[in-house]
């Protein structure tokens, strides 16, 4: 399914603070994008507009799917199929690994026969090294484990649009990149398209197609990221610079 | 006069609010899966917090009634109407009071914390990403619980704050056992029984209606974010349902007797 999500002059206000402030950004599908940008600059709330949990200001996000005659048809992004993976993972406490992964598939949109629900949540969990953690509660799992979890049920479903809160926080390296290889995997398998908010600079570079990077409350930079490196403006380089710490510029 | 004019709107605005909540609630709630089975595992967590407190709380009140009567029906040589006294204050009143006051202290407060820190740790937000409605998910099947559990608790008090009046009126202090169940049974009509049964429905689907509100909307509360809103919202919640099974309690006796 091809489709485009047109995000246009979106701008959120809590109160007097200013946010986002007039963001302008395309998703194509199979790509990955992602969102850079300091702490506080408004990632997680543009990634909780763009998947309704929050309601806008001003601005508008428009789902457009393309038919194989070239024919534009409006949708939404519940129709195209979408998954959210939290930044604090939003995992039940009273569920177990599995059930949690298995909670989209049992209670959501996507029934699916128990006997299907069982092989497809195993085998994620499988590849995600969490098999013998299979029956135990988040709260008896370690931060990294979590995060794998929320991983396996952000794909589970299947989804064409991923949108992935930080998904590296918080993991070892080794993991850090089982997640990075998984989403490029998946990307490959399914198809999907994911908008990824990182910190992890420049290791996230290796699975996107685009970076978009978050400024005062506007995208100041969307682009490919070999591209990012040749801009010359003072606040990006200083961005990078911090995000890239070397024995050379330390 | 202004300042009295808004606490009247917003209080009728909260009320609207919390109805509201609890309509969507109990519709949206067949929309989810397995609802059977989630309103089984809800009742029993109801149920088994707040067994034991019930049981205890309903053979000490009978107890202290059965004392408490005991001496002022001597006083007039009508002791013997101890078992009539009993029950039909524990029956009508009592036992759907205290029993929805001791479920509120015990399991709506975890109820409005629990909900309130799955809107923190923004839980509520993923069942809506994942397609499932939350408040149907979260609140549904413990209002229906509550509906089912209130009475059933209820039934417990009263039975055994019967046996605790029994203890201290008659094992105690002396009275006929037999004359004692014998008012019972004269005493107590459906009526009485169909009344106190209506008050714990309503305080059952009332008072669990607003502590699931009050942990759903914690998020809203502008003073005070993060679990400092938990707490603020358990604490709205154990007072504003206290408030509410008594005033309730009054107008309900008001419109059955």
């Amino acid at each position: 399914m091809n489709f485009k999500i047109n995000i246009h002059g979106l701008s959120k206000h809590f109160g007097q603070n200013v946010v986002l402030d007039g963001v302008d950004l395309q998703i194509n599908s199979e790509t990955i994008t992602a969102i850079i940008g300091k702490s506080g600059t408004g990632k997680s709330v543009l990634m909780k507009l763009i998947a309704g949990i929050i309601k806008q200001t001003s601005g508008t996000i428009e789902c457009v799917q393309i038919l194989e005659n070239g024919e534009i048809k409006p949708t939404s992004l519940d129709e195209i199929g979408f998954s959210y993976m939290f930044q604090n993972n939003a995992l039940f406490d009273s569920l177990t690994a599995f059930e949690n992964v298995a909670l989209p598939l049992v209670e959501g949109n996507h029934p699916s026969p128990k006997s299907k629900v069982k092989e497809k949540v195993d085998h994620l969990l499988e590849q995600l090294d969490l098999t013998s953690s299979r029956n135990r509660y988040p709260g008896e799992l370690s931060g990294g484990m979590n995060k794998r979890i929320a991983f396996a049920r952000a794909l589970v479903t299947e989804p064409k649009v991923v949108l992935f809160d930080e998904p590296t926080t918080g993991l070892d390296p080794e993991r850090k990149f089982t997640v990075f290889d998984m989403i490029k995997k998946y990307r490959n398998q399914f198809g999907f398209s994911a908008l990824l908010v990182s910190h992890d600079i420049p290791d996230v570079y290796e699975i996107v197609d685009s970076i978009a990077w978050l400024n005062e409350g506007k995208i100041q930079f969307f682009g490919k990221p070999e591209k990012i490196d040749l801009i010359s403006e003072i606040s990006i380089k200083k961005y990078l610079k911090t995000g890239r710490i070397s024995p050379n510029n330390l | 006069m202004n300042s009295l004019l808004t606490i009247i709107a917003n209080f009728v605005r909260e009320l609207g609010a919390i109805l509201l909540f609890i309509a969507q609630s109990l519709i949206a709630f067949w929309t989810c899966k397995n609802c059977l089975n989630k309103i089984i595992q809800s009742t029993l967590e109801i149920g088994c917090r707040c067994v034991f407190i019930v049981l205890i709380i309903g053979l000490f009140t009978g107890m202290v009634m059965g004392l408490q009567m005991y001496y002022t029906l001597i006083k007039f040589g009508a002791d013997a109407a101890l078992g009539t006294a009993v029950s039909l204050s524990l029956i009508r009143e009592l036992g759907p009071v205290l029993t929805a006051l001791m479920i509120v202290g015990q399991s709506g407060s975890a109820l409005s914390s629990e909900i309130g820190i799955q809107r923190n740790d923004e839980q509520v937000d993923a069942l809506e990403t994942m397609g499932i409605n939350s408040i149907g998910f979260l609140s549904g099947p413990r209002l229906y619980a509550g509906l089912i559990s209130f009475p059933i608790l209820t039934a417990f008090f009263d039975l055994i704050g019967l046996y605790g009046g029994y203890f201290s009126g008659c094992v105690i202090m002396g009275l006929d056992g037999d004359i004692y169940w014998k008012k019972i049974f004269d005493s107590v009509h459906f009526v009485d029984v169909y009344g106190g049964f209506i008050k714990s429905l309503c305080f059952g689907v009332f008072t669990i209606g607003i502590c699931t509100y009050e942990g759903y909307h914690c998020h809203l509360n502008s003073s005070y974010k993060g679990i400092r809103g938990v707490t603020q919202a358990a604490t709205k919640a154990v007072v504003k349902s206290s408030v509410f099974v008594l005033v309730f309690d009054y107008l309900i006796t008001s419109f059955l007797l």
